[in-house]
């Protein structure tokens, strides 16, 4: 089956609610942006319309900016990574992801393509600075979205770093599969951890529009040359063809241009996704050999056979144990951590 | 396939004209014009009507791989030909959004559907019409977001007397824009992919409802893959019991 390139056009139409039509950083993402605009009363007008072509969306995805209301940061997911954190929660500025992996379980779990920025970024800092008051924090504001990717846009992880520094029980994982060259950019403190997604090509074919592997490999070493920590995310694994050589290749050149020593920590897991979001994706990627492969369903998260599991998680456990200790990698498998 | 809806015969005359539409008799309530590409019903004025002409045409012919395009005139104080962005409908007071192609050449606007003629209003900067809400919801029912479409003329600032013939003359004159709309949505999309037919497999495998969702998500991999199936299977296929059926099945999932 040949790749067929696909060919992106970003917000040739963005949508603002009414509402934060005045905030600074509404005004701040028009000013850079020549787009149609549309005023609305609620995200989820658009967001959420029925029978939605999430395909044919993400090629040419709409902005759509808006407040976040009600609860702004949620408990950890099971299928997610605590990485031994007790109080583990997410939060959610950005809804999709301006890279199109195959694979990507929002396009399961979203009913659009497009991509939603809530602006209210201070609300969501009231709120960590409330539960602050109770225990530490570790938060990840990176998973429905990719952060750094959208940051010529949104400033948003310059705020995080800032607000990240000057809290010490507050540690925050910013997850990107983005190439952004972070130095002279945010304030550097030892609590935001930068987490570099990394895949070999044969899967980087399958991650449209995204950097290269060897431009994040580059884009976790100026951060860690910056002073911040490094987390790199072999997760998910999806098996191919010679799986083992290229993740051998892979390693290599991590070691070669960041050095294993360096890394705060690895995290590793094979491709999982709840059953109710496989259903979605793959009806937006009914030509994807990733996503159409037979998945086996063990309570209600759809991933690959247990042999199948082991040996990929196996092989590439024993690759970077060559290059690291085990108590810095950590491991995701089914039935979860 | 290509849905057009008018509300009168005057906006629909230089369509049928230019692309050749044959009067199709005898189909439903409506009179229908079509070719090939292009199916175009006139439905009459007003959502009631609207909603009925999308709903009988798309519910007898309509594919989800087809679009929509509600083509007419509105009222409004600015000129030209417009592609609308938000459909508010006066009547029911809900809000409709149409995913816009992100290339085209037209200026946009948002449309009001009102249940009777706008009267005018200086300050106002929207559109108004008689149909689009309606068109919307119905086609919704049939087609994604991204595949329905409002290409409005303006004709009347105030809801002066327009009569047949200004409108025939006004989308005479503007058929050049009508025509680029139309294009957008005439242009054909990637072939589909065609997937191996697994009945006869099943039927080999003696396979339960359950065991022939696995093996047509087991083919539509190693089809994607550039394989095929049937290089897996093996030559004798029959089977005497599901159970039977189940080892191969099995076998197949282990070799992929």
């Amino acid at each position: 089956m040949k790749a067929l390139k696909r060919k992106y056009d970003f917000f040739s139409h963005i949508y603002v609610e009414e509402g934060v039509k005045n905030h600074p950083l509404t005004k701040n993402i028009l000013k850079k942006k020549d787009s149609h605009l549309i005023y609305i009363d609620h995200y989820k007008d658009v967001f959420c319309r029925k029978g939605q072509n999430i395909a044919s969306q993400k090629l040419s995805p709409s902005l759509i900016i808006a407040k976040k209301e009600g609860k702004l940061i949620y408990e950890g997911a099971p299928v997610c990574q605590s990485f031994g954190n007790e109080y583990f929660y997410y939060t959610s500025l950005i809804m999709n992801c301006v890279y199109d992996c195959e694979y990507c379980y929002l396009k399961g779990m979203y009913p659009s393509g497009n991509i939603v920025i809530f602006v209210n970024i201070e609300d969501i800092f009231a709120q960590i600075d409330n539960i602050l008051k109770l225990h530490p924090v570790y938060i990840s504001v990176s998973y429905d979205c990719d952060l750094l990717a959208c940051e010529s846009l949104t400033g948003f992880v310059e705020k995080w770093c800032l607000f990240a520094s000057e809290r010490k029980d507050l540690t925050v994982e910013i997850r990107t599969k983005s190439a952004v060259d972070v130095r002279g950019k945010f304030k550097v403190t030892d609590n935001i951890i930068f987490a570099f997604t990394l895949s070999p090509n044969t899967l980087y074919a399958r991650e449209h529009n995204t950097p290269s592997p060897l431009s994040r490999i580059k884009a976790a070493s100026f951060a860690l040359e910056e002073g911040f920590n490094i987390r790199l995310c072999f997760d998910p694994l999806i098996y191919f063809e010679g799986f083992k050589e290229e993740y051998e290749a892979l390693s290599y050149s991590v070691e070669e241009n960041i050095g294993f020593k360096n890394i705060k920590d690895i995290s590793l897991g094979t491709f999982r996704i709840s059953a109710d979001y496989m259903k979605g994706l793959r009806k937006a990627e009914p030509y994807s050999a990733t996503v159409q492969y037979p998945f086996e369903n063990k309570g209600g998260v759809y991933s690959y056979p247990k042999a199948k599991e082991e040996y990929m998680l196996k092989t590439v456990k024993d690759i970077l144990l060559k290059y690291i200790g085990e108590d810095k990698i950590y491991l995701w498998e089914s039935g979860y951590e | 396939m290509v849905f057009i809806f008018t509300a009168l015969y005057a906006e629909a005359e230089e369509i049928i004209k230019n692309y050749a539409l044959k009067k199709l008799r005898n189909m439903t309530k409506f009179t229908l014009y079509g070719n090939e590409d292009i199916c175009l019903c006139v439905t009459g004025s007003g959502v009631m009507r609207a909603s009925v002409g999308v709903s009988a045409v798309l519910a007898k012919f309509s594919s989800p791989e087809d679009k929509v395009i509600n083509i007419g005139c509105a009222g409004g104080n600015k000129e030209g030909v417009y592609l609308c962005n938000k459909i508010k409908d006066n009547i029911f007071k809900r809000t409709y959004y149409p995913d816009m192609p992100p290339k085209h050449s037209f200026k946009e606007s948002e449309l009001i559907t009102e249940k009777n003629v706008w009267k005018g209003d200086k300050e106002d900067p929207c559109l108004h019409d008689m149909e689009a809400s309606a068109v919307y919801e119905a086609a919704s029912f049939f087609v994604s977001p991204e595949k329905i479409m409002f290409l409005k003329i303006v004709s009347d600032s105030n809801g002066e007397n327009v009569t047949k013939e200004d409108i025939r003359l006004l989308f005479k004159n503007n058929f050049p824009l009508v025509q680029d709309a139309i294009s957008l949505f005439l242009k054909k999309e990637e072939e589909n992919f065609n997937f191996t037919d697994t009945s006869k497999i099943e039927e080999a495998l003696k396979c339960t409802v359950t065991m022939k969702e696995r093996l047509k998500r087991i083919a539509r991999y190693l089809d994607i893959k550039g394989s095929s199936i049937y290089d897996y299977l093996p030559k004798e296929l029959e089977c005497k019991s599901k159970k039977e059926g189940m080892k191969i099945l099995e076998s197949l999932e282990e070799k992929i």
